[in-house]
């Protein structure tokens, strides 16, 4: 069966049938040893991407084993240190959980490397400060590698919602979403908007992600198809989400 | 005296540290009469003179105003004792390349217990010319004795050292009251008025003592003095006290020639991570903690340290923990001139039971095993970011938020409570430390806020829950401590906050009006 494509702006693009609910690519097989980045759609997001980032975690990685989230010192004072009780009732065992204070962006990189030489990890979570190094492909390109060998998923979540050039897998732009009526739903539910703005191995897509802590794993709501108006043009989408 | 284990002891007296300390940075060393001075009561005195001043009659004690009559233009620098301990401590640390008992008696002497270390230099003998050797050849002037008892080097080498240029060797413990007969009793190390004492009653010489009755010197002079004459003669123990704790067990690497690479520094240390844990398989033991030390040609001393999560005696995972510290070294190891000797002790040590191999010699591979996979994972973390930083999250019986979870260095906690399931309200994904404040608009007295400011921007709460209200705990809070109600806020765009006010609107059980309360934004949701 081959793959519909459309043609907009001179760039081909993965189509969508309308009609056809495709799912997140969120789950162990499709994202086994691969790299992937995060980012919140605009100033104010940070929290539903690092929540996004943690379900992701727990989602893609490996069932049992150690799970390594490098934070920047930036980060943790900003958007705030893991707290073990919030994460036990997210479904994360606090207990799996290795974190490590990174200074700046290269050191948070390397603790990572360090983290995926390790036989029987799950996950990685790298969270990066604001500045960045300016060549990101090669040390992407050394964590694709190793989260390759090692078999192992290693998320990287960004502090500003620009795109960065790096050797990912799947590219994510989170934002917030409110919940509508009220607090009725069970107290540790998160509803974010997720737009998956670039895929290796699939189609692009825009989803209403709900993490269910029992399963633990989201729970999806497809939002848009490709043909919708604005799809095509998805740093227009973004734009739409900022200004809401 | 023969009850006593036999020791080995060497004291080196470096006589001129202060003066040598200031010398020695310039080149070619000057033979100028230096001095170096102290203020005291309003005058400047002279605290240390090196040899050439000796030379022309100035000693320490003497006026700085006298001395210059005497040679004018004389070289005058401030004495700087701080600097002098240190470079004794520094002096302390490369002499620890002979043998890891070395004690420091300060201002300017080491006393080193060389039991069982000579052999591995060539023998006493030529030990204590190679530190004499090295020691000229640093621009130290230096004396030393090797003798059975710290008393009797130390009175030797400070007394009767001075025209050997190998140093003094008393080798047989039956000898050592012969060599300290003739020396003053100045160098049994007791006070000035001890000494003086003594002479005056005719005493002039440890010999002297020793013919004498005990009871009367110890009723007339105080039990110290015997106190000191039997352990010089061996007669009492007098230990050493070293620095650092000698390590349980050690493996060491002379090197014939000097190595600079790091590469090589790393396979040095790959061949004594196999040695040691060799060593330690047969004593049934493992590491927990590890150091490596590079002792450079000049003198001076670097060390790596790293720790392990559980007792280790795996070479290659030594080596490799090694490798991590080295490589995340800032600047590298600095070789200078080269390392000739290498060492590798293990710090701290635990029993460990061997682990049966399987038949075909493999070890059961436990890479499936989660502690294995969690304790490689810290050790690795912890030796190339250093162990404060390689964090676990630890629970804690507490209704209070913050102090409900830490997170605390992963390699010191090795096992972890697990966490219970959370018997209280929502709790954030995330905790902000400290809390930050924000200004609310809420309803009074107990409402949930209505909009805020965080960070200079507005929230306007679309939805809330709550309030879960948190009691100080009263036996550990000091006194004023208030109570907090906790809200679950969701503002217009869906971000979620946990936030709480900080006391109570309105009259305090007191009647009257309590300070108001504030309000701070303390976790994130998802």
């Amino acid at each position: 069966m081959g793959v519909a494509v459309e043609v907009q702006d001179r760039v081909i693009r993965p189509a969508h049938r309308p009609g056809t609910e495709a799912e997140p690519p969120i789950g162990p097989e499709q994202s086994r040893g691969r790299l992937h980045a995060i980012h919140p759609a605009g100033p104010g997001h940070e929290g539903a991407a690092s929540a996004f980032a943690l379900g992701l975690l727990l989602a893609v990685g490996r069932a049992s084993g150690p799970l390594l989230w490098v934070q920047d010192r930036q980060a943790a004072r900003e958007a705030g240190l893991p707290y073990g009780p919030g994460l036990a009732a997210a479904g994360l065992d606090p207990g799996r959980l290795v974190v490590v204070m990174a200074g700046n962006a290269m050191e948070a990189l390397g603790a990572a490397e360090i983290g995926l030489e390790t036989p029987g990890l799950a996950a990685v979570l790298v969270e990066l400060p604001r500045r960045l190094p300016a060549d990101m492909l090669r040390p992407g390109k050394r964590l694709a590698l190793r989260a390759e060998a090692r078999g192992a998923p290693c998320l990287l979540l960004h502090a500003t919602p620009e795109p960065v050039q790096s050797p990912v897998a799947t590219r994510w732009s989170i934002a917030s979403r409110p919940q509508g009526d009220g607090f009725d739903a069970a107290p540790a539910a998160c509803v974010v908007e997720a737009a998956l703005e670039k895929n290796r191995f699939g189609p692009l897509g825009r989803w209403t992600l709900t993490w269910d802590p029992r399963s633990p794993s989201f729970a999806s709501t497809p939002k848009v198809a490709l043909d919708e108006p604005h799809a095509g043009n998805l740093s227009g989408g973004r734009r739409a989400l900022a200004s809401r | 005296m023969s009850s006593l284990p036999i020791r080995r002891i060497l004291c080196l007296w470096l006589p001129d540290l202060p003066t040598d300390r200031v010398e020695r940075g310039s080149a070619p060393p000057s033979r100028a009469p230096l001095v170096l001075v102290t203020r005291a009561e309003g005058t400047m005195r002279i605290t240390a003179v090196n040899r050439a001043a000796r030379a022309r009659s100035i000693t320490p004690g003497m006026a700085l105003a006298a001395a210059r009559a005497m040679v004018p233009g004389i070289d005058v620098r401030e004495h700087d004792p701080a600097a002098d301990t240190a470079l004794l401590e520094a002096i302390g640390d490369w002499a620890d390349r002979y043998s890891p008992l070395v004690g420091r008696v300060p201002p300017d002497t080491l006393l080193i217990d060389i039991t069982g270390a000579a052999h591995l230099a060539g023998g006493e003998a030529s030990l204590m010319r190679d530190l004499l050797g090295r020691m000229t050849r640093q621009g130290f002037t230096a004396q030393a004795a090797i003798a059975g008892t710290p008393g009797a080097a130390h009175a030797l080498a400070r007394f009767a050292a001075a025209t050997r240029a190998g140093g003094l060797l008393v080798e047989r413990d039956e000898d050592i009251a012969a060599a300290l007969s003739p020396l003053p009793v100045d160098a049994l190390r007791i006070s000035a008025q001890t000494a003086a004492g003594l002479v005056r009653v005719g005493l002039k010489q440890i010999g002297d003592l020793m013919q004498r009755p005990r009871a009367p010197l110890a009723a007339r002079f105080g039990p110290r003095l015997l106190q000191r004459l039997d352990q010089a003669l061996g007669r009492e123990e007098e230990a050493i006290s070293p620095r650092q704790p000698v390590p349980p067990a050690i493996v060491e690497a002379p090197l014939a020639e000097p190595i600079m690479r790091e590469e090589d520094v790393a396979e040095v240390a790959r061949h004594l991570a196999m040695r040691l844990a060799d060593l330690l398989a047969d004593r049934g033991e493992g590491a927990r903690a590890v150091r490596l030390d590079v002792f450079r040609v000049d003198g001076i001393r670097r060390s790596l340290e790293v720790g392990f999560a559980s007792p280790c005696r795996d070479g290659a995972q030594i080596h490799s923990l090694l490798r991590h510290r080295l490589t995340a070294l800032a600047d590298g190891l600095d070789a200078g001139f080269g390392f000739d000797l290498v060492r590798l002790a293990a710090t701290e040590i635990a029993g460990k039971a061997a682990q049966a191999m399987s038949l075909d010699g493999l070890q059961a591979s436990n890479e499936a095993d989660g502690t294995q996979s969690m304790d490689g994972l810290v050790e690795r973390l912890s030796a190339a970011l250093g162990p404060d930083r390689v964090l676990r999250i630890a629970p804690a019986d507490t209704h209070i938020p913050e102090r409900a979870a830490r997170l605390r260095p992963a390699l010191a906690h090795a096992t972890q409570a697990p966490f219970g399931a959370p018997s209280c309200g929502p709790r954030p994904l995330r905790l902000l430390s400290p809390p930050e404040p924000i200004e609310v608009v809420a309803e009074v007295p107990d409402g949930p806020p209505l909009r805020f400011r965080w960070r200079r921007a507005l929230h306007r709460v679309a939805a809330a829950d709550g309030p879960e209200r948190i009691l100080p705990e009263w036996w550990r809070e000091p006194r004023g401590a208030r109570l907090r109600d906790y809200y679950r806020v969701e503002d217009e765009a869906g971000r979620r906050l946990w936030v709480y006010r900080d006391g109570l609107y309105g009259p305090g059980p007191d009647g009257d009006d309590q300070q108001g309360p504030r309000w701070f934004v303390h976790g994130l949701f998802g």
